[in-house]
């Protein structure tokens, strides 16, 4: 196990180079996964395993983000609503063509596939982003503050290795409206846009992490995030803008059982090379992608792993924000 | 384990005070100055106008001591004790298309001082650094309500279109929010929450009467963020008529109160606050 995981880790910059498995720089995906099942975490996080065909939840989420991305950042140099849209549509379009294979993104999902992601990309700029009232904080070089990568310390320091333990990620973009400022992201789903759509970010690992990190890595006074919603149908996208606050005694308390208990807990399983499984969280947010693996015994559960699944490295030291 | 002989009296007062226009809501809460507290007013309803003669006038009742409600050391330097920040949403003409907009920016005006209150000389800070001798006065929860809802449509960009169903329940999210931090136990000082009265048809039964918010789903939630609520109200007819502040529920609105049997059913509106305060507060029987 030792010599597998010292092989998983050794290019990621997030983990240890002296105990095995300890995530040294920890981001809100890995924290969420280590909270939900240690065995999805070390399968997916320590040893970078993943499905073959990528989420196409995934995959949609992050070309939306990086159309708004693309935008922002030409409306910030000072390029038309009209021009920016054209451009997001050019990169968009070149980024779901496969090249090699000389065709399209194919999706088998009836909601999220290519004609949806167009469609509901120019429908929620024209709606949303064309007269934002949430504006975009520039920095002084006129630049946008969107896809911001954060690190900071987290003032936990390992027993193990005396390695302080930092927490980062990576921000979608810092807005303001009224003299407040807000940290902005953008979630699609295809459900309804109800009051259970935002509620489930609340408590939420995630924006907790998102409202420190405006806070201690970028100086912002956050005290709420404002998550775009966006439902994907068929034949249509519906946008609702939605307030989801972090009060001040809310993100101490998390804080505080991040440092306190959830590190600790991450340091102890590395250090004793042991990461139990959650078998009552199987089924819960979709399904867990290493069901199968945990069905099978444990002697065969590497094989599968190797032909069913591919590895990719996780590593949220990577910094973002090169559009 | 707490018993109920080791759990002291609270000396804070989370109140829902509900009353028609012109019930007197407003006006009665000089009694609050007079006894020494400290009370900020949130106005959004633009209605603290009432409240200057009371406490500017040298003939006030509320500038010296009353026999049996105050004494002249608490009434002292009311004037200083009670302040108003009128926080009304403003609207402005939108020459493009001719139209008077909601400049919604209210709502994130009370964010800004219950987050840091500084009005004039008077810097209180964060509303969890207030005492059980601060009043914090939202005047009122439907003004309030108006403000959560013009900010959700602004943050939409839908001031000028037709709010969406999410609109509404986002909205009644943000004012339910606000209610629980007031609720909270990290606030520690006297938080009183005007509001009117809406009837609304219940699925349980008959029409009954609730504080006026944002739709009706939120309204009959509001009660449980208080432990006070009161109703102040006309009483009687003609030259017995009298206005009072009631504490058990009357007709079809709920009213409820943390001692009933150390508070009267009824305080006259002039002297109410202070006096139910001072009841609620009073230790044993």
């Amino acid at each position: 196990m030792t010599s597998e995981i010292i092989e998983s880790t050794a290019s990621n910059s997030s983990f240890s180079k002296l105990v095995p498995g300890l995530q040294i720089a920890v981001d809100s995906t890995s924290l969420g996964e280590f909270k939900t099942c240690e065995r999805k975490y070390y399968l997916g996080i320590v040893l970078g395993w993943r499905q073959r065909a990528e989420s196409v939840h995934l995959i949609f989420g992050i070309w939306v983000h990086e159309a708004r991305e693309i935008y922002d950042a030409l409306r910030a140099k000072g390029a038309s609503h009209d021009d920016s849209v054209d451009t997001v549509l050019d990169s968009l379009l070149r980024a779901t063509w496969n090249k090699g294979l000389k065709r399209p993104w194919i999706s088998d999902h009836k909601e999220k596939n290519r004609l949806s992601l167009i469609l509901t990309v120019v429908w929620y700029l024209d709606g949303l982003a064309k007269e934002d009232p949430l504006a975009t904080v520039l920095r002084k070089d006129g630049s946008p503050m969107v896809e911001l990568s954060f690190r900071f310390d987290s003032r936990f320091v390992a027993k193990s290795s005396n390695e302080a333990v930092m927490l980062c990620g990576h921000l979608d973009r810092i807005a303001e409206m009224g003299g407040a400022s807000y940290i902005s992201d953008i979630k699609t789903t295809t459900h309804s846009l109800s009051p259970q759509f935002f509620d489930q970010f609340t408590p939420g690992n995630q924006f907790s992490m998102y409202a420190i990190a405006g806070r201690v890595a970028f100086g912002f006074q956050i005290k709420s995030l404002i998550v775009d919603g966006i439902q994907v149908g068929v034949n249509f996208s519906r946008f609702q803008r939605g307030l989801v606050a972090r009060s001040e005694e809310f993100l101490v308390e998390w804080l505080d059982e991040v440092t306190q208990e959830w590190l600790p807990r991450m340091e102890s399983s590395a250090k004793s090379q042991r990461w139990i499984a959650n078998d009552k969280v199987c089924d819960m947010y979709g399904g867990c992608p290493f069901r199968p693996v945990c069905s099978r015994p444990p002697s065969s559960r590497n094989q599968w792993l190797k032909a069913n699944y591919v590895k990719r490295i996780w590593d949220p030291l990577q910094i973002r924000g090169d559009v | 384990m707490p018993t109920f002989e080791s759990k002291a009296e609270s000396q804070v007062t989370k109140m829902l005070f509900l009353g028609h226009t012109g019930s007197g809501k407003t006006g009665s809460l000089a009694s609050l100055g007079a006894s020494g507290y400290t009370v900020r007013i949130l106005d959004m309803d633009n209605g603290s106008e009432i409240l200057k003669d009371f406490i500017l006038n040298p003939r006030s009742m509320y500038r010296k001591g009353l026999s049996g409600h105050w004494t002249d050391e608490e009434a002292k330097g009311i004037e200083k004790r009670m302040s108003f920040v009128p926080l009304t949403e403003g609207m402005s003409y939108n020459k493009a298309i001719k139209k008077f907009v909601p400049t919604a920016t209210a709502w994130e005006g009370i964010n800004k001082l219950l987050d840091n209150w500084e009005d004039g000389e008077d810097k209180a800070g964060n509303l969890g650094l207030w005492g059980p001798r601060d009043v914090l006065v939202i005047d009122s929860l439907s003004r309030l309500a108006d403000a959560a809802f013009a900010f959700q449509l602004k943050m939409n960009g839908r001031l000028l279109a037709k709010p969406e169903q999410g609109d509404w329940f986002l909205a009644q999210g943000l004012v339910e929010s606000l209610l629980k931090t007031f609720y909270s136990d990290e606030v520690k000082c006297n938080i009183i929450v005007c509001a009117h009265i809406a009837y609304i048809e219940t699925d349980a039964g008959p029409t009954r009467g609730f504080p006026q918010t944002l739709g009706k789903a939120l309204s009959p939630k509001i009660g449980q963020y208080f432990n006070h609520a009161l109703l102040a109200k006309t009483s009687g007819q003609g030259e017995a008529q009298k206005r009072v502040i009631v504490t058990n529920t009357s007709g079809v609105i709920e009213l409820k109160n943390v001692a009933p049997l150390r508070v009267k059913a009824e305080y006259p509106l002039e002297t109410g606050l202070a006096d139910y305060f001072r009841d609620t507060r009073a230790k044993g029987a």
